[in-house]
């Protein structure tokens, strides 16, 4: 199985350091940084809290395989 | 990780001088074997076991300041026994999926360690007829294997 996020993209446009999001969702900035590079999938309970924060619906931040 | 690798370190110190202190008593402990000689003779001999308790003493020492480091260095704020104490990590789900995978590569490492410390043990007699605390330290090395292959697992997964 092969998520992909927008994570980095989102959150270059709100201006946020990968520490800023870690605390805002509440997990390390390690998980963030797996996150990015697409080595971790979240659970849906962070997946939401992320969406959350981006004030984006979480179909739109994370995707199945190359679709966008 | 640093608690990973602080706590897996100074488990192995604390093993190692554990299993130093009941290697250095079960070594004296075999002279009673120069009694049951004597006995077969006739004759009682006064053996005189050394039992030294400075190792117990340092290594129970380290269990108590390896507590207090361990339970200060963990970032969960709830007191949960099994958390503050144990190997666990729950910071965050993806800590938690790792230790997971550390805690099966531990518990696979133990169990074929432990086989090989049996052959080893059955091969070995000889050599045990003549140091007695080699099965402690071969008990020791199990644990210390499984503690390292924690680690190991614990830091590869983290740095993915």
């Amino acid at each position: 199985m092969n998520i992909k996020n927008r994570i980095k993209e989102l959150r270059a446009r709100d201006k946020l350091t990968q520490q800023d999001l870690s605390e805002k969702v509440g997990v390390t900035r390690q998980t963030i940084v797996s996150l990015e590079k697409g080595s971790y999938v979240p659970s849906l309970l962070l997946a939401m809290n992320i969406a959350e924060v981006f004030q984006v619906p979480i179909d739109k931040i994370f995707f199945k395989g190359d679709g966008k | 990780m640093k608690i990973v690798l602080f706590e897996s370190i100074s488990k192995i110190i604390i093993i190692g001088v554990f299993a130093y202190a009941l290697g250095f008593a079960y070594e004296n402990v075999w002279l009673i074997d120069e009694f049951d000689r004597g006995l077969i003779n006739g004759e009682i001999i006064n053996v005189d076991v050394k039992f030294s308790w400075w190792p117990f003493i340092i290594s129970i020492l380290l269990m108590v300041l390896q507590s207090i480091l361990s339970v200060k260095l963990k970032p969960r704020k709830r007191a949960d026994i099994l958390l503050k104490f144990g190997e666990f990590q729950d910071r965050d789900e993806r800590e938690m999926i790792i230790t997971n995978k550390a805690t099966r590569a531990s518990h696979v490492t133990f169990t074929v360690a432990v086989m090989i410390t049996m052959m080893i043990m059955v091969l070995s007699t000889n050599y045990i007829y003549l140091y007695p605390a080699l099965p402690i330290y071969l008990f020791a090395s199990t644990i210390v294997a499984s503690s390292i292959a924690y680690a190991i697992a614990w830091c590869l997964e983290y740095n993915k």
